[in-house]
């Protein structure tokens, strides 16, 4: 998905021994929003911008190692190994040491002289895989500005971890300039280098710079055009993120220090094995217990009790990923974690006074189609007329931000048909559901409208099977849990052939092994993923959670 | 065909009079035919035929390529460049009317052909019929259009200079032939005048500056003017050379440069801010690094009396930069210099090794009476080692203090959530804290609400400091909240069983 961002000149952070000031460059492709205030609680804002920060530059995908030394050295080798075989002459073996020593002499000295260079080559491998342009496929941060609030948006390039920072303006004073609306801002690297020395005792500044709307041509020099091709996975990753927030969840207040707990268990410990879930243990009126696999620590929150009706256990995998909200722990009061299910996304919301940091992770850290992933989450809820949802959409968008319920009462429609009609335009990317305050907010992800069609299913499979669920071709015969993880065999009736499947999910809830008499399975096995009937049977019996 | 062509070649080669025969010639020279062509252009001089002969030639010509469709552009180009060369007295003598047709042809052989004739043709700019220019300079072909430009030669420097912003436009966006027509052009009112030259120099350095241009394009300009238009860059203005020192085109960055280095630096010609040297100082080209800091260097008191502006070039990802400004600030600089602020400034950086410079500096123009100062801003530093270092401030600057340590709250809370990290820091910041608690009842309750919150880790070396810490707090004032309780002693008899 192709998307144009023109910024004039750059966002940047300005210190000197009295004053900051924050200025971001917004995209002037996107109509005019700004905002300008001075910030009352720097530090919080400081510590939250750089939980954003990581959230941006999260990527917990496989890194290459560079092979360059390995090659040389293998290299080298050859010619040793070749020179053994040889040297099992008698008369050459004595010449061979007498040139291996040599050599060897001579590869010291070389190595000696060389090694700057390997490591400054070594150190350039590193910085071009961060910093290549090309892997930065990321929408650039998303701030949008609200008669209440102003909150920033972003999605971490490995598509797993959303984060959101919410000012209220009761953490502004002397607010001038502010025009509604959503806009990306350029941002770089550079920029959290420089937040780090926002200080309490210098008075500082926030901008949503209006000036670069203030110029009316492009095509000046201070101008840059940005052209970034979107991969879909990313977009719909965020979109599944955002509409999975309009789901109905199971909400925990938890403490800074259980968080802190679960992160220190984390770094103290390093799984080779599956599972790796956390599984959180909620037993009405009694302490929140959250369960470490495989080593099965437990982690006991005795302040953090369970307000629900009902006992759950709710499994979720990706848990390092917590260690984005270590910056917040010294700054939170309290954090309310928000879970759907397993294997689904799940919420963490920061409270910080005045502002709040939500950290949402998708199901999984990597979105492979081992894990046969979420991408009902984009599946249409409830049918609701397009001039229904028109109107809806028309009422949110006159006050920017409302409940569901005002906005029921307010057009005189079944409360239901209001929430449907708002999550579909979540889908979209153009409403977004605030879930500390419970209202929903306009707010337009992409200046460009987003194909949900072409971006709800990742691949052919995933929509037909999906059809097969809807249309009741699906039928379960063993569902069978065991001390490896899920076994499920069933049968898919596709265009009136019948097609044997089974799956044998790991602990972790992986596709290890599967099984089909269809000719996808036939002619690639596993090696593109599951065929769709291997996913419908997943589908079939997920009940909502994975 | 090609044995009978090598046949009728080798016949004419015997027999060279034949050319004399005009009408034979015009026919010869009319065939495309690579041999044929060398060899005419070989034999051909322009002594071979007189004047009248020459323009009876020319015009045969003209009037055959009319209505001749054959006739490609590659040969024309070839039929215009020998007649040029062997049959100049014809063309200058040539009839215009015959020549129009051609030029008016919607075949562009015929126009190339035409065009080249009409750049030697006396005829004057002002007497050429303004649709015949217009069909010239409209033509799709490029080379049509380069010869077109060309015949602005014909106009004197006053004429031409109406047509500067035209000229300048195409030697920065046309075809490669009109670039390459269009700076002669310049070149010529360059010669002319030199009012001309300032503004041609202008209107090229804005253009390079604007980054519009291919990198050929960029280093045509760049040569240009370092051929032909070396006094403009040698009294260039600050502005203008701003312009090019800020260009992202890597030529105008070169010829910045240039100008640069053309004046003394000694005798600070270059009236820019402190600002701007520091962005120049940034700059991706190196030779304008090299400069500014060979200017700084000798103009010291432009960063000596800056209130540290400039200390951010510190954490230039320049290595020469860094250094420069680094053995600056060891050097130039004296206790006269560096403030609290100023070093706290430096301290504050996200950069080790500017960290240990802050700390450095710290260590050695340290004052007593800045301790309190130093320690309540050196503890909003959010890193590790920095919160390390504020430690050893604390027994001297905070202690007994209930305003400093309560202000020093966050600071705290920071150090003692740190994730499986800062152990020392956290150690030192624990000890400290239980021995200030009795302070004052502010304090006290400051620590232990910090406690409270803490006492849930799992860390079973601090939940043991928290839970001695905190009965200990319970002593000092009994009623204080905290999540700790003393339950009685339990006496268990040799059953084991409790009493």
């Amino acid at each position: 998905m192709q998307v144009n961002y023109r910024y004039m000149g750059t966002s940047q952070v300005a210190s000197n021994s009295q004053h900051t000031q924050v200025s971001f460059s917004p995209d002037t492709l996107r109509p005019p929003t700004f905002f300008v205030g001075e910030l009352k609680n720097k530090l919080a804002f400081r510590e939250a911008m750089s939980a954003l920060h990581q959230v941006v530059i999260s990527d917990m995908r496989f890194t290459p190692k560079n092979r360059d030394e390995y090659q040389r050295w293998l290299t080298e080798q050859e010619q040793t190994l070749l020179a053994d075989l040889v040297s099992k002459q008698g008369k050459v073996k004595q010449q061979l040491n007498q040139v291996r020593d040599e050599l060897a002499a001579m590869n010291k000295v070389a190595s000696k002289i060389m090694a700057p260079f390997y490591q400054a080559q070594n150190q350039y491998f590193k910085y071009l895989y961060k910093h290549d342009i090309d892997a930065w496929y990321v929408l650039d941060p998303v701030i949008t500005v609200h008669p209440d609030q102003v909150f920033f948006e972003c999605f971490s390039e490995d598509e797993s971890s959303y984060g959101k920072l919410s000012c209220s303006y009761e953490v502004f004073k002397n607010i001038s300039d502010t025009e509604f609306g959503t806009t990306n801002i350029d941002y770089s690297e550079g920029l959290y280098n420089e937040f780090q020395k926002i200080r309490d005792y210098r008075d500082t500044q926030l901008k949503i710079d209006p000036d670069g709307f203030k110029v009316a041509t492009s095509g000046q020099q201070d101008f840059a055009e940005k052209k970034i091709d979107l991969p879909d996975s990313w977009v719909r990753g965020f979109l599944q993120v955002s509409s999975a927030m309009t789901l109905p969840m199971v909400r925990l207040k938890m403490q800074p220090m259980d968080l802190y707990n679960i992160c220190f268990k984390l770094r103290t410990k390093k799984e080779r094995v599956g599972p790796r879930a956390m599984r959180f243990e909620l037993t009405p009126g009694q302490a929140i217990k959250v369960i470490l696999e495989p080593w099965g620590e437990e982690i006991l929150c005795p302040r953090s009790i369970y307000q629900g009706d009902e006992p759950r256990s709710i499994r979720v995998w990706g848990r390092r990923r917590l260690h984005i909200l270590e910056r917040l722990l010294p700054i939170a009061s309290h954090f309310e974690v928000c879970l759907l299910g397993d294997g689904m996304p799940s919420f963490y919301i920061a409270d910080l006074g005045g502002m709040s940091f939500t950290l949402g992770l998708s199901g999984w850290s990597a979105n492979d189609w081992s894990k046969m992933a979420n991408f009902d989450l984009l599946a249409s809820r409830a049918e609701v007329d397009s001039q229904t949802s028109a109107k809806v959409y028309q009422a949110l968008f006159e006050s920017q931000q409302q409940s569901a319920n005002r906005l029921a009462l307010q057009l005189g429609l079944d409360l239901n048909t209001v929430k449907s009609a708002l999550a579909q335009y979540s889908q979209h990317g153009q409403v977004l559901y605030d879930m500390e305050l419970d209202v929903y907010r306009i707010r337009h992800l992409c200046h460009e409208p987003i194909p949900l069609e072409q971006l709800r299913f990742n691949n052919e499979r995933e929509e037909k099977a999906l059809n097969f669920v809807n249309t009741g071709l699906v039928s379960i015969q063993k569902d069978q849990f065991n001390e490896n993880g899920r076994y499920i065999a069933g049968q898919v009736l596709d265009n009136a052939v019948e097609h044997q499947s089974f799956i044998s999910l790991d602990l972790d809830h992986r596709l290890v092994d599967g099984q089909c008499n269809c000719h996808f399975w036939h002619r690639n096995k596993l090696r593109q993923g599951p065929c769709e009937h291997m996913l419908a049977l997943r589908q079939q019996t997920s009940n909502g959670s994975l | 065909m090609a044995e009978a062509q090598h046949f009728a070649l080798a016949a004419l080669k015997q027999q060279p009079s034949l050319l004399t025969q005009l009408d034979f010639l015009c026919s010869l020279l009319m065939i495309e035919q690579a041999e044929l062509n060398l060899w005419l252009a070989e034999t051909l001089q322009p002594t071979d035929f007189n004047q009248v002969e020459q323009t009876e030639i020319v015009s045969s010509l003209c009037t055959r390529l009319e209505p001749y469709d054959a006739l490609t552009r590659r040969h024309a180009k070839w039929l215009a460049i020998v007649l040029i060369r062997c049959m100049n007295k014809g063309i200058q003598h040539l009839d215009f009317m015959i020549l129009k047709p051609l030029a008016m042809a919607k075949h562009e052989a015929q126009q190339v052909f035409a065009c080249r004739l009409l750049v030697e043709h006396p005829i004057s700019y002002v007497d050429i019929p303004p649709e015949l220019l217009a069909a010239l300079h409209q033509s799709e072909n490029v080379g049509v259009r380069a010869r077109a430009l060309l015949l602005l030669k014909k106009q004197n420097a006053h004429e031409l200079i109406a047509q500067l912003d035209n000229l300048l436009e195409l030697s920065f966006t046309g075809a490669p032939e009109e670039r390459e027509v269009a700076l002669e052009l310049l070149l010529k009112l360059i010669i002319a005048n030199n009012k001309n030259a300032a503004a041609i120099f202008e209107g090229i350095l804005q253009k390079l500056a604007s980054n519009q241009l291919g990198d050929e394009q960029q280093l045509e300009l760049k040569n240009f003017i370092t051929l032909n238009l070396q006094p403009q860059l040698a009294t260039v203005t600050a502005d203008q050379l701003w312009l090019l020192l800020n260009a992202k085109s890597s030529q105008a960055q070169l010829l910045a440069v240039t100008a640069l280095n053309s004046r003394d630096l000694n005798s600070a010609p270059w009236p820019y801010h402190l600002k701007q040297w520091l962005q120049l100082a940034q700059s991706p080209t190196q030779a304008i690094r090299q400069y500014c800091i060979n200017y700084l260097s000798v103009h010291k008191s432009l960063l000596l009396t800056s209130q540290g502006d400039f200390l951010s070039l510190l954490e230039s990802n320049w290595p020469e930069v860094q250094a420069f400004i680094f053995a600056f600030c060891r050097n130039e600089m004296d206790q006269n210099h560096w403030s609290p602020d100023l070093i706290v400034t430096v301290c504050d950086s996200n950069n080790p090794s500017v960290q240990t410079f802050g700390r450095e500096l710290l260590q050695t123009f340290f004052e007593q009476s800045q301790g309190k100062n130093y320690l309540i801003k050196l503890s909003q530093h959010p890193s590790e080692n920095v919160e390390l270092f504020v430690t050893n401030l604390l027994s001297e600057y905070a202690a007994n203090d209930e305003a400093t340590l309560l202000k020093l709250q966050p600071y705290f809370t920071s150090v003692l959530t740190r994730v499986n990290r800062g152990r020392l820091a956290k150690d030192r910041v624990m000890a400290f804290l239980q021995q200030q608690a009795q302070c004052s009842t502010a304090v006290l309750n400051m620590v232990a609400t910090l406690f409270t919150r803490l006492s849930l880790t799992q860390v079973q070396k601090d939940k043991a400091v928290l839970l001695k810490a905190m009965l200990q707090l319970r002593k000092t004032d009994p009623n204080l909240a905290l999540p700790i309780s003393v339950l009685g002693n339990t006496v268990t008899t040799s059953s084991n069983s409790p009493v």
